[in-house]
């Protein structure tokens, strides 16, 4: 589509770009920020030249942090004991979000993809395997329930088998509040098989 | 535009927006056909546990001839496979035959014995033992057959003498081996002659049978580079398949 100004159509392109927004959504949002004050603008605009010039990854996780290492590596309140390992930082923020959980994490970046030739050494298994050692107890796999997710965990049991720790996968199941008869077949099944004694 | 029902494996996937998936299917009735499950990846999606790569399912959708991608709008779930899941072996084994029948089947020709072949081996994965590999040599040498490229194990191209236990030249564009005496003009990769008792074996044995295979490494060797030799130069634009790569290096140089 054209419009009347040439920044306009740029802005439009360049916010249509991200994901879930269309270009009907980067109009509406355009023409948002042309009625906002200019120091709001200014915000947003200082904000995202911020993302990119001061948010990186974490030396130690690999989580998204502006500190290296992150505020969960530097935490010592935290139980240096146990480490979970996720697939992207999306996931940690998903686990902090719920709460419960102390300790530290580790981001692998992906999983183990043989139809996408995603192996072993595209994902940070190598940088997890140096992180086990003393104090580490503990390694909590909570890659996502698929079959990519469920064989990299696979491997990771493989290769941290050795390591004398113990290895945990967080549970399947059905979701709180769900109820026995919409869930698929395999869910059931999985939360059959991961029952717990009470 | 048509409403369809069939039952179908899913050969892989692709994420798609924010929660939507296309899915590369090989069905039953109509061949391999590529649908958008919208929302699939919503946990309150009816499609959920359905779209996973080797997981046999019912499904219903909508066709229309003039565009590649229909739209999936119900599918139930037929077999997880659910030991298959969760297994580094038999996941990368099971993708591996999942990949191949992606890469060589390209039209929407339906083919029922290709999906019944699928189908058994995924079975086997699922509840067999002992040396799985043969099960994937299983079902390459049978799909090989299935597409119409049968290849020729136990006479010789070109004289059509016996090639017996003194193995040949392969000649993987003319679709099979020629003697020690033909093959010193032609050349080729040499094959010793109990490597080809195995394939010819496995052109006749039933699917249970195969995992008792119990080959050398050098025969392992030589009919893994066999069947990688003759698919490249059966099907347009085939390169190594990537699963079975990965698997390679996970069983011949395991990290621990």
């Amino acid at each position: 589509m054209e419009y009347s100004s040439e920044i306009l159509s740029k802005i439009i392109e360049a916010f249509s770009r991200l994901p879930g927004i269309g270009e009907k959504s980067a109009q509406r949002i355009v023409l948002f920020l042309l009625k906002e004050d200019r120091h709001e603008v200014d915000r947003l605009a200082n904000a995202i030249l911020d993302l990119k010039e001061k948010v990186g990854q974490c030396s130690i996780c690999f989580n998204l942090t502006e500190r290296d290492p992150c505020r969960f590596c530097q935490d010592a309140q935290r139980d240096q004991q146990t480490i979970c390992v996720v697939e992207e930082p999306k996931d940690i923020l998903a686990i902090e979000k719920a709460g419960g959980y102390r300790g530290l994490y580790h981001v692998l970046g992906g999983v183990l993809a043989p139809l996408d030739g995603i192996g072993e050494e595209d994902i940070r298994i190598k940088e997890l395997l140096v992180r086990i050692r003393p104090p580490v107890k503990e390694v909590i796999i909570a890659t996502n329930p698929t079959v990519e997710g469920e064989m990299t965990a696979a491997h990771l049991v493989k290769l941290l088998k050795s390591k004398r720790i113990k290895i945990t996968r967080i549970a399947r199941g059905i979701p709180f509040g769900g109820s026995l008869e919409f869930n698929d077949a395999v869910t059931i099944a999985k939360s059959i098989e991961g029952r717990a004694e009470m | 535009m048509a409403i369809l029902k069939t039952d179908a494996v899913v050969l892989k996937g692709w994420k798609m927006g924010e929660t939507s998936k296309i899915l590369s299917l090989y069905t039953k009735d109509f061949g391999k056909v590529k649908v958008v499950a919208k929302g699939g990846r919503n946990p309150k999606s009816p499609f959920r546990g359905c779209l996973e790569p080797l997981t046999t399912i019912r499904i219903i959708y909508y066709d229309k001839r003039t565009r590649d991608l229909q739209l999936l709008s119900k599918a139930d779930l037929i077999d997880p496979h659910s030991r298959i899941i969760g297994d580094m072996e038999r996941t990368t084994l099971g993708l591996a035959a999942a990949e191949l029948v992606d890469r060589a089947v390209t039209g929407e020709e339906s083919l029922p014995q290709v999906y019944d072949l699928l189908t058994s081996v995924l079975r086997g994965f699922n509840e067999q033992e002992d040396f799985l590999e043969a099960i994937l040599w299983y079902f390459e040498s049978h799909f090989m057959h299935l597409m119409g490229y049968k290849p020729k194990w136990d006479h010789c191209l070109d004289c059509n003498q016996s090639l017996g236990k003194e193995g040949g030249f392969f000649q993987p564009q003319s679709g099979g081996l020629v003697c020690s005496q033909c093959g010193v003009q032609k050349g080729g990769l040499v094959v010793e002659g109990e490597t080809l008792e195995i394939l010819f074996w496995l052109q006749r044995c039933g699917l249970e049978e195969v995992v008792q295979l119990k080959p050398s490494p050098s025969q392992k060797s030589e009919i893994r580079k066999m069947f990688d030799l003759y698919f490249k130069s059966h099907i347009d634009h085939m390169q190594s398949l990537r699963s079975l790569g990965f698997y390679y290096q996970l069983t011949d140089h395991p990290s621990s």
